[in-house]
């Protein structure tokens, strides 16, 4: 396998990767959006709202408001110790008090953990008229994407194939400049490719060459992969985050496995009539 | 995660592996079809959400656990040189 | 009160709505300034279009 960084900031990235399989880039896609757990508000007590917007309205705002943690420190609640009942290791609250006429702002969560903070704290949540209160006590806890798209610490995770245009025989007609959507092709004694990785594979410009001169298709084992984070960590941690989950599943496997070989023939007489 | 087998011969394994979805079963298809070992191997979730897949897997009477473990072992290598070439490439773009 | 999040993508959309709606108010052209903002996909770029912002006739019979 081998990587290359084609850009890459805190929320966007942009990967190149050769010599590996589609399943293989689909599953680190799979496990960063629907595995990697991070913080997110679940769980609110609402102990006066006089604002506008109902109740499960700020619910729902107030959970898909990113919130930066360090994810060593927690566990799911499912794993937990308390039986998911809530504790220190598995939970923080947070606390909203403010009164109109104001915005309320993602920044005006105050929490009681100071390593758990909104990402941004420019969030709209709420408009206060004069005399409008919201009181508030949220709960964050750790999830997956799987259960909740609040959970879900990737947005906009995809990959495509590397494109591969082939040109030979050409007669210059330049008809393919015209129809390429994204005007990628030019003609300066020679027809070439602008920017090869921009091609949207949509193939537009084949269909426009009489001779058949131009060939658009991908190169099977290499993939342009894009991923931007919602803000709760940066890409880098996320990427590496997502390998570390699907590691996981393996060797919850492979562990799994073991355990079957060991005592393998008792379980299965009995199994073997039901199906 | 819970393995139930359902069959088990000398080279068929039938079971259904319980909480998992498409992330771990399809790279897990695709690894063991790079098994010159395996004969056939598929796996089928009858309705997403809602039920487990079930993985069918047939060798050419080589112990199908074993081929099985063999595969879980190249996938985490391949997770592991994962992490640490993008750990390299994202370090040299700093 | 708009989304936090686009529908589709989830990017979280929400804290450039302020700037967005003074910058139309002031005159400039709505998708000159979605790109200036960064929104560059049409999931997201609807959103900012198609809204309208109701919190503050509701809260007038609050």
């Amino acid at each position: 396998m081998k990587i290359e960084v084609l850009k890459l900031s805190d929320e966007k990235g942009r990967f190149l990767l050769r010599e590996t399989s589609s399943a293989f880039v689909n599953a680190i896609r799979r496990s960063a959006m629907a595995e990697v757990p991070k913080m997110a508000v679940d769980y609110i007590n609402v102990y006066d709202n006089t604002s506008s917007l109902y109740d499960e309205i700020l619910a729902s705002r107030i959970g898909l408001i990113p919130l930066t943690a360090d994810l060593n420190s927690f566990i799911l609640p499912e794993e937990c110790e308390c039986g998911g009942e809530g504790c220190p290791s598995c939970q923080v609250s947070l606390t909203l008090t403010a009164e109109g006429a104001k915005m309320v702002y993602s920044g005006d969560l105050f929490s009681m953990d100071p390593s758990i903070q909104p990402s941004f704290p420019d969030i709209p949540i709420v408009k206060l008229a004069d005399g409008q209160r919201v009181m508030i006590e949220a709960v964050a806890r750790l999830g997956t994407g799987k259960k909740h798209a609040k959970w879900q610490p990737a947005v906009a995770c995809g990959y495509k194939n590397m494109p591969k245009i082939t040109i030979k025989d050409c007669d210059k007609c330049g008809k393919c400049i015209d129809e390429c959507p994204k005007q990628l092709l030019s003609l300066n004694k020679e027809l070439k490719v602008k920017d090869l990785m921009e091609c949207s594979l949509c193939g537009l410009c084949e269909k426009a060459c009489a001779l058949g001169a131009i060939e658009v298709g991908v190169e099977e084992d290499a993939f342009i992969f894009v991923v931007e984070s919602d803000g709760s960590m940066p890409v880098v941690e996320l990427m590496i985050r997502s390998a570390e989950e699907l590691g996981k599943k393996v060797l919850e496997l492979k562990e799994d496995l073991e355990s079957i070989q060991k005592d393998a023939g008792v379980a299965e007489i009995g199994q073997r009539r039901r199906t | 995660m819970e393995l139930k087998v359902f069959e088990k011969r000398d080279d068929e394994l039938k079971m259904e592996i319980r909480g998992e979805d498409d992330t771990l079963l399809n790279v897990l298809e695709h690894t063991l079809l790079e098994d010159g070992r395996v004969l056939n191997i598929e796996y089928n979730i009858q309705f997403p959400y809602m039920s487990d897949p079930m993985l069918y897997l047939r060798t050419d009477g080589t112990e199908p656990i074993g081929v099985l473990l063999d595969a879980c072992e190249r996938l985490l290598e391949e997770c592991e040189e994962f992490k640490s070439k993008f750990e390299a490439a994202s370090e040299k773009t700093k | 009160m708009f989304p936090i999040r686009c529908f589709t993508c989830g990017k979280v959309i929400s804290r450039y709505w302020e700037e967005y709606k003074q910058r139309v108010k002031d005159g400039e052209e709505p998708g000159k300034i979605l790109n200036d903002l960064g929104i560059e996909r049409y999931c997201c770029r609807r959103i900012f279009l198609t809204h309208v912002e109701t919190i503050d006739i509701l809260s007038r019979y609050g």
